[in-house]
């Protein structure tokens, strides 16, 4: 096309040849434009270093909010040490009636589960209700006393498991368990009446864990640990930033100066956000080396997405603060902001089995998204076309949440 | 040039106001104000407490948005360049209103930032601040530790920190002793002397008197302007045929309650240690001293005197008292 032009106005011969725009006109065109744009970006983030310096001269003062800091990282060793959701040596009461090898050989398979601890041995049915309903012993074990006569015979010997459902979570463990012994047990003494090698299993179900093939709670647990905590400690100091500030007459002043919403807001962040990066690495360094939380994914990708989380927390902190008028208020909404992380998250529970709307209501909270980001990356490897359905709903979160935040800024100062 | 010329012109008004109103919902906080400041005065916006001072200023600082009207600062609009206003601004708001816990450097240091300055330009204001405000030897105090009238200093010196032409300061003796209510009085005039505008709020009459022109506001509305002695000469303050006598005696209560028994007076009220008492014009003073000395009352002067500020608000804010209620 272009040469076409060129041949046609030499053609024509009346046509002046338009102004061609050297490169070097082109380059200082575009760079006007970026001097414009970044003269407009400076307009926007009036005072933003100022406000940043004097919030990290306050951070630095403020020893107190330090400690707590320090206190609430520390609280990591007490959740990897403390918290796990294996089921293991449930109190167990026994009422063996038996007291022959029949029984003791079932007992003792039980026992090997690990998932059972004999607490005591009693004499009366009656007893092993007693012990579970008083919370002594979960579980009860009740051999017959026909027991071992029964299984000679070639009848069923039957035995009795009393689980304590009030904790689901055990009692389907112990459940699952249980049944289990009892087949293999079957499946023993079937096999003593037959010739070896002539019994085979008819269906055989192997089940391969891909991931966290231990299937420790930890590796489940700690990192979304680590992201509830970062989100809790970095919440609790924005939410009252601008409050404090409010309450304290600064905020007034401020706005007599050129400082500028945006400026305001993003320079009270950066402090915080350096120091939320870095602790929520110092937190993930303790559950990799101390608690061996595997780190399978790329690392780098990890760290952009904990820069993103840790920005985006701190954006619901600073909505909740412009939100509010006094302290009070910021205290209760927290309560509103802080349970719903344990809850809605994903943390303990799983999202999959949430109604809709609660779920949506978990979209919210940056920590939904960290969480799923966080196990995608340390325990499964997932790489960022796997992650961006979380990623990038989480970036706009952000930019959403700052968006929010600048206009009740606005409004209610008005 | 020419164009260059008729900016300046503009500009002459350090502060100019055309229907300023600010409103919430139905009630008016601030009423159509129109008036115009020049520049290198120190400006007393005077008026009972809750009739519109501070929304003035906060309006003035952009701290609030006008609901109508409009102004300039600086030449500069109030409503579309509010934000060169603010850079040619320095407010003092009446709350103590900086970082407790920064030092008074810091807290130089941060307004310096925030205005722009650095380097060499920043660190030459700062010493120059500290060394106006007095504040030099302090810098590494807190401000937290400071006395109210140091604290009120170093909120003054944040204020000018970057040379702005105009300064609000919106009751910024209120709770202060009064030396150093005196010497930051000191200070405001001095700084005036080099062609700052002040516009300054207070509840003070001796601050009042050392304005160089004053505004009275009541009731949203401003109902008084100009200079101290057009103030105490409006027809409204003295009224016609009428003059006011002070009086000094030693026995005040009985002093009064004569005189307001006497058809000649309209008004008499306590002032300090002695009376002000407004008379008709055509009583002399010979014929209230015989009055007096026949009433038994020990009488050592009396003088007639130009109406104080004081004077002057109070019939001003009675006399808008009365009009509202009629």
């Amino acid at each position: 096309m272009h040469h076409l032009d060129l041949e046609l106005r030499t053609a024509g011969g009346t046509l002046k040849p338009l102004p061609k725009l050297g490169i070097k006109n082109r380059l200082k065109q575009v760079s006007v434009r970026w001097c414009r744009l970044l003269g407009w970006l400076k307009d926007e983030f009036t005072g933003c270093r100022a406000i940043m310096v004097k919030e990290w001269l306050e951070v630095i003062e403020d020893r107190f909010a330090l400690l707590i800091i320090l206190a609430i990282a520390c609280q990591i060793f007490i959740y990897g040490n403390g918290i796990s959701f294996d089921v293991r040596d449930v109190d167990t009461v026994v009422f063996d009636q038996e007291r022959r090898p029949q029984s003791q050989t079932v007992l003792n398979q039980l026992l090997a589960t690990g998932y059972f601890r004999i607490k005591e041995h009693v004499s009366s049915r009656s007893e092993v209700v007693q012990a579970i309903v008083s919370g002594r012993a979960r579980v009860g074990i009740i051999i017959p006393p026909n027991f071992s006569s029964k299984i000679q015979r070639g009848q069923c010997g039957q035995l009795q498991i009393l689980i304590d459902g009030s904790d689901s979570t055990v009692a389907t463990s112990l459940q699952s368990a249980s049944i289990a012994v009892g087949l293999n047990r079957s499946i023993q003494i079937l096999s003593q009446s037959v010739p070896a090698g002539a019994l085979k299993r008819p269906v055989d179900v192997r089940t391969h864990t891909l991931f966290n093939p231990d299937l420790r709670t930890q590796n489940f647990l700690l990192p979304g640990i680590v992201g509830y905590i970062a989100q809790n400690v970095l919440l609790l100091f924005t939410m009252s930033s601008i409050v404090r500030e409010r309450e304290g007459g600064t905020l007034e002043q401020l706005m007599a100066t050129p400082v500028t919403p945006l400026g305001l807001l993003i320079g009270k962040m950066i402090p915080y956000w350096v120091i939320g990066i870095i602790g929520t690495n110092l937190l993930l360094l303790v559950t990799h080396t101390v608690f061996r939380v595997p780190m399978i994914g790329n690392l780098l990708l990890f760290e952009f997405c904990i820069i993103i989380f840790v920005f985006v927390s701190l954006a619901v902190g600073i909505l909740i603060s412009c939100s509010c008028t006094n302290q009070m208020q910021v205290a209760q909404l927290a309560a509103f902001a802080l349970i719903p992380s344990v809850m809605l998250t994903g943390l303990l529970v799983p999202r999959d089995s949430m109604p809709i709307p609660i779920n949506w209501l978990s979209y919210l909270l940056p920590l939904t998204y960290f969480i799923q980001i966080q196990r995608g990356i340390t325990l499964r490897g997932a790489g960022l076309p796997e992650l961006w359905p979380w990623i990038g709903p989480l970036i706009a979160l952000g930019v959403i949440l700052i968006y929010l935040s600048v206009r009740r800024f606005k409004t209610y100062l008005g | 040039m020419e164009r260059k010329a008729r900016k300046e012109l503009v500009v002459a008004a350090a502060i100019a106001l055309e229907r300023l109103t600010k409103r919430y919902g139905q009630q008016v906080v601030v009423n159509r104000l129109s008036f115009e400041i020049e520049k290198g005065e120190i400006f007393g916006f005077l008026g009972p407490n809750g009739s519109g001072k501070t929304t003035t200023i906060k309006m003035l600082c952009g701290i609030l948005e006008p609901s109508e009207g409009t102004g300039t600062i600086n030449g500069f609009d109030l409503v579309r360049d509010i934000r060169k206003v603010k850079r040619s601004i320095g407010y003092m708001s009446q709350q103590f209103s900086l970082n407790r816990c920064l030092t008074v450097a810091q807290n130089l240091n941060f307004y310096a930032s925030i205005f722009g300055l650095t380097g060499d330009q920043s660190r030459r204001r700062i010493a120059n601040v500290l060394e106006v405000t007095g504040l030099a030897g302090q810098d590494n105090k807190r401000a937290a530790s400071l006395s109210g009238g140091w604290k009120q200093r170093l909120a003054l010196g944040c204020a000018i920190i970057h040379e702005p032409p105009v300064v609000f300061l919106d009751e910024p003796t209120a709770g202060i002793d009064p030396v150093a209510r005196r010497s930051l009085w000191d200070l405001l005039v001095d700084l005036a002397t080099t062609g700052v505008t002040f516009f300054v709020t207070t509840h003070y009459m001796d601050e009042a008197e050392r304005c160089s022109s004053l505004g009275y506001i009541y009731n949203s509305n401003l109902i008084a302007i100009g200079k101290a002695d057009v103030l105490r000469a409006l027809p409204a303050v003295n009224r016609p045929h009428r003059k006011l006598l002070e009086v000094t005696c030693s026995h005040l209560l009985p002093a009064v309650r004569f005189f307001r028994c006497q058809d000649y007076v309209e008004d008499a009220t306590l002032f300090g240690h002695t009376l002000h008492v407004v008379v008709s014009q055509h009583k002399s003073t010979e014929e209230i001293w015989k009055d007096l000395f026949s009433a038994d009352l020990d009488v050592t002067e009396i003088r007639q005197i130009q109406p104080s500020l004081e004077d002057v608000f109070v019939t001003l804010t009675e006399r808008e008292e009365a009009r509202c209620t009629t």
